[in-house]
């Protein structure tokens, strides 16, 4: 076969890895081979669809030849499943959050590095159209300098996890949806130089399926922004965004975007389908296979993993000690 | 019939009151008295309605007043009506500082006299069924609140200190403050407050994002920036997303509006056909001045010095770097 080719493996069946699985199969040389999932029920239904094998054993894709390992499992075991993948000298697509503590981030960084292997964190929202056209437009001067910024991560509470629910596992809101808006606005704007948040953290559990976070950011360059990080929304929920700066405003809110409606008894859903080579988990996987076989930069490393997880950190400290934490 | 005076223009709200007083009956404006002779000329030819040249003589043919001054000029003029034994409604922020707020609550206390704080979004009717439907329950109990008050930077003595007291943060975190109080029915505790003068670079702040801790079990944010540019549809929003343990209630006060594409104007614009918050508020004044009791919907003058409260603390919140108690004058 000439040509390269790229042996993938999933650890994790969930509804991530079922994405990453799909996305993978747009990269015209990559394979998906094994699927690995410690309920080898989830493993086998996906990798029926997929034609891989499946596992419950994390040490059997170690210790096969797969090139490249998309890790799609809860957060709490990220460090420990990153530092295996890549010591046994796969690529790793680690799902964001990258890890619940910066150590835990430079634990993963280090045995990256001592691997020579590529790492980068799913931060899919810089593969987001909408977002990325924001991250184009501020950087072509289109509201002139930015002031002042509002972004709202909204969504239903994840029922589909069994863990989302304890703030050990997955670090609630801020870390579970809040972490891809603080990526983009460090993306955006820059470093962060304080943090105030208030959130439902506290009380995030198996009574209080709720999570709810307004976080201010001040960033070094004097940007102010807002973020929003939503687990509160019982049925439907949205995304915004706002950018305002000394020369115009850009705006964003999915209610208002829809290129199709449907409305039926059963159902009405607005949709906005995209070419699937816009589709952002595709680009995102398609950029890290061009990384991996062609050496062009990754899209997302891992130190913008841990730099959204320090300001996550920051948002969480400040919400329970009610102080700004200066980072 | 009660006689109604306008004690200044100087802020752009006075014409929609004086438009809607036009629409109450019994209650009519009887003139209007400004610091600024040319600004008092030109309100009676907008307005159609008689100048005093004195302050003495336009209280002597009223029975309560509207004060639509600078915010610098609130106090002397609500305590000179007070004097007089005028009831007042008057504009937002109360005052500029809480000080003198609370001196104006007083003199009011003392005098007998009724003291309206203008927070007209008390009579949205989105608000008032915002309101209805959190104390019915229908989202359970409130946990976390999020609100803007966004607008266009209003320029003139607005971006004055010494005639405004502030920038954006003393002019737009009143609004929201007030309705986040009157719906919790709990007091602010602390704030922490960012700003920032980066949209028009002035020697005021344009830029204001606040967080509201209250007594009560519940914190907020509120947006009270300037950073509705001047190519913007419409002057700005008023809206507030309550998250409740059964669910979730969001509040947008005025999109109720048709878009005016107007190669005519050069713009795009908006044009509201909602109820009008102004009308509301200012009959219930006037039903006020009939009745001698503050409209149960009505803010107050200590709801107006609370609001002042949270202002002061946002500031304060600024130079510590950490959250401000807020501190309740008594």
């Amino acid at each position: 076969m000439n040509g390269p080719t790229l042996k993938v493996a999933i650890i994790g069946a969930g509804v991530m890895g079922q994405q990453h699985a799909r996305s993978w199969t747009h990269v015209p040389y990559a394979t998906v081979t094994t699927i690995c999932d410690f309920n080898l029920d989830a493993a086998n239904k996906l990798a029926t669809e997929f034609h891989a094998a499946a596992t419950a054993s994390i040490d059997s894709v170690l210790a096969s030849d797969v090139d490249v390992v998309s890790v799609c499992i809860p957060t709490c075991f990220h460090t420990d499943t990153a530092v295996k993948v890549l010591e046994s000298g796969k690529h790793l697509l680690l799902e964001k959050p990258m890890a619940l503590t910066v150590e835990d981030c430079h634990t993963i960084e280090a045995a990256a590095a001592a691997s020579g292997k590529l790492l980068t964190i799913g931060q899919v929202v810089r593969f987001f159209p909408e977002y990325e056209n924001a991250k184009r437009a501020v950087d072509a001067g289109a509201v002139g300098t930015p002031a002042v910024v509002r972004c709202r991560r909204g969504g239903i509470f994840p029922l589909w996890g069994t863990w989302f629910h304890d703030v050990n596992k997955s670090g609630g809101a801020i870390y579970d949806v809040g972490i891809h808006e603080i990526d983009w606005l460090l993306w955006l704007f820059g470093p962060v130089e304080r943090v105030y948040a208030r959130s439902l953290t506290e009380s995030l559990g198996e009574d209080s399926k709720q999570d709810f976070a307004l976080v201010t950011l001040r960033h070094k360059s004097g940007v102010i922004s807002h973020m929003e990080a939503c687990w509160a929304d019982p049925v439907v929920s949205y995304n915004a965004f706002e950018i305002a700066g000394d020369g115009g405003l850009l705006t964003h809110d999915s209610r208002n975007n829809a290129t199709l409606f449907i409305s039926t008894a059963e159902k009405q859903e607005a949709m906005s389908p995209l070419a699937d080579a816009d589709e952002p988990y595709n680009k995102q996987i398609a950029a890290f296979a061009k990384s991996i076989v062609e050496g062009t930069p990754l899209a997302v490393t891992g130190a913008d993993g841990r730099a959204a997880i320090a300001v996550a950190a920051a948002a969480l400290e400040s919400s329970r000690t009610r102080k700004v934490v200066t980072l | 019939m009660k006689n109604i005076v306008l004690l200044s223009s100087a802020h752009l709200h006075a014409d929609a009151y004086i438009h809607e007083l036009s629409t109450v009956s019994d209650a009519r404006i009887v003139g209007v008295y400004d610091n600024d002779p040319a600004r008092a000329e030109a309100a009676g030819t907008r307005y159609g309605i008689p100048v005093f040249p004195a302050l003495d003589a336009a209280l002597g043919a009223s029975d309560a007043a509207i004060i639509c001054s600078e915010n610098i000029h609130h106090e002397m003029f609500a305590l000179e009506a007070i004097k007089a034994g005028k009831h007042v409604l008057c504009e937002k922020p109360l005052a500029t500082t809480p000080e003198a707020a609370l001196r104006m609550v007083n003199a009011a206390d003392t005098a007998g006299v009724l003291l309206m704080t203008a927070f007209p979004c008390r009579f949205s009717p989105a608000y008032q069924q915002f309101k209805q439907l959190v104390n019915s329950g229908a989202i359970g109990d409130i946990r976390a609140l999020r609100g803007t008050n966004q607008g266009m930077c209003p320029g003139g003595w607005f971006v004055q200190k010494e005639l405004s007291g502030g920038g954006a943060v003393t002019d737009h975190t009143v609004h929201v403050t007030d309705l986040l109080r009157d719906l919790t029915g709990s007091e602010v505790e602390s704030v922490y407050c960012e700003l920032g003068n980066g949209l028009l670079h002035g020697e005021f702040e344009d830029t204001g994002v606040v967080t509201l801790e209250f007594e009560k079990d519940v914190f907020a944010t509120l947006d009270a920036s300037w950073s509705r540019p001047k190519s913007f549809t419409t002057w700005g929003n008023v809206t507030l997303y309550a998250v409740g343990s059964k669910g979730t209630l969001e509040m947008d006060m005025f999109n109720q509006e048709g878009m005016l594409y107007s190669d005519i104007k050069g713009k795009v614009g908006v044009q509201n056909w909602g109820s009008s918050i102004d009308r509301g508020m200012v009959a219930a004044f006037v039903d006020s001045l009939l009745s001698g009791t503050l409209h149960e919907k009505a803010a107050s003058g200590t709801d107006g010095l609370r609001a002042v409260e949270v202002v002061e603390a946002a500031y304060a919140s600024t130079i510590a770097l950490q959250p401000a108690k807020v501190n309740h004058r008594t």
